[in-house]
């Protein structure tokens, strides 16, 4: 069991949805974050003007944590231009970040989804990253389906899975000192 | 890979000091953390989900330490009450595995990776 968390434009994220829905992954989470590569968040290469300080001023408007972090307003709509004490480099782009569980074989497969809808080759693409999961546990245990190590022993453990048990299946070895 | 769960007030000090450090791209998620420490009371209010900052960081192994004592250094607002006990915490540190990384713009063209980080990418598994 792997996860793909993967980072991109977020303009792109409804066309890797759907992407993805027809390659026969339906189940994904998408956030809406923000981000910076190594290049430091420069929009002037090769981003389209327009989309950007729209979603900008959407998410100052929600988000009341982070509104001195965007160094960038769009001026042409009558917003103050940036202060020199926000004169940052940290500017943080709007992205959209996917992540989804996956079955080893499938990684390949989900990743050149990802990789097709997402590739302009353009700064800003994005990065995908694949990190291992030791367990999945559905909630709503009754119907099967990830081959994680607990739910492939779910049949005979009959549904009556006490955190113990899980631990003991997850992490064997530090299961006999709990 | 370092989740950094810190204060909105503190994330943009701990970006400005990864940055000095040349510690490379990173994420930011707005969260709301709910945890054991006994919560914020203003007024008569009582505020027990707190609003965080999740920072994703992405950086090599040998770097990880760097990475994580800076984040250590600047994420402390060291929030008390007049007795000095500690109100509320001053964030996570989480660190995982990445068992492969790569940039979608450069993904199948020049081979593997561009390799943005001065050493080999974030891989820390293999």
């Amino acid at each position: 069991m792997k996860q793909i968390i993967a980072v991109l434009r977020d303009d792109r994220a409804e066309k890797t949805r759907a992407d993805l829905e027809a390659a026969g992954i339906p189940g994904i989470m998408l956030l809406q974050v923000t981000g910076r590569g190594v290049q430091k968040g420069d929009a002037g290469i090769g981003r389209p003007a327009g989309i950007l300080p729209r979603f900008i001023r959407r998410h100052q408007k929600n988000c009341t944590s982070c509104d001195t972090v965007h160094g960038m307003t769009d001026d042409r709509d009558g917003d103050p231009p940036p202060s020199p004490d926000d004169a940052s480099d940290s500017a943080f782009l709007p992205k959209c970040m996917l992540m989804l569980n996956a079955d080893d074989g499938d990684v390949d497969r989900i990743v050149m989804v990802i990789v097709r809808a997402n590739q302009t080759g353009r700064h800003g693409d994005g990065r995908i990253f694949i990190c291992p999961v030791i367990g999945v546990i559905r909630i709503a245990a009754s119907d099967t389906g990830g081959k994680s190590p607990v739910m492939e022993r779910k049949e005979e453990l009959k549904n009556d899975l006490s955190m113990k048990q899980v631990r003991a299946i997850i992490l064997p070895e530090t299961a006999q000192q709990v | 890979m370092i989740w950094a769960l810190v204060w909105p007030e503190a994330t943009e000090r701990v970006i400005r000091a990864l940055e000095h450090a040349r510690i490379g791209g990173m994420t930011r998620i707005p969260v709301t953390n709910f945890d054991r420490e006994p919560g914020i009371s203003r007024d008569a209010v009582h505020y027990r989900e707190i609003s965080r900052e999740m920072l994703m960081i992405a950086v090599p192994d040998n770097e990880v330490a760097r990475a994580v004592m800076i984040i250590r250094a600047e994420a402390k607002i060291g929030s008390r009450n007049m007795a000095g006990e500690y109100l509320v915490d001053d964030g996570r540190i989480f660190v995982t595995y990445v068992e492969d990384s790569f940039a979608i713009r450069t993904f199948g063209r020049t081979g593997r990776d561009e390799k943005p980080y001065e050493t080999d990418h974030c891989s820390s598994a293999r």
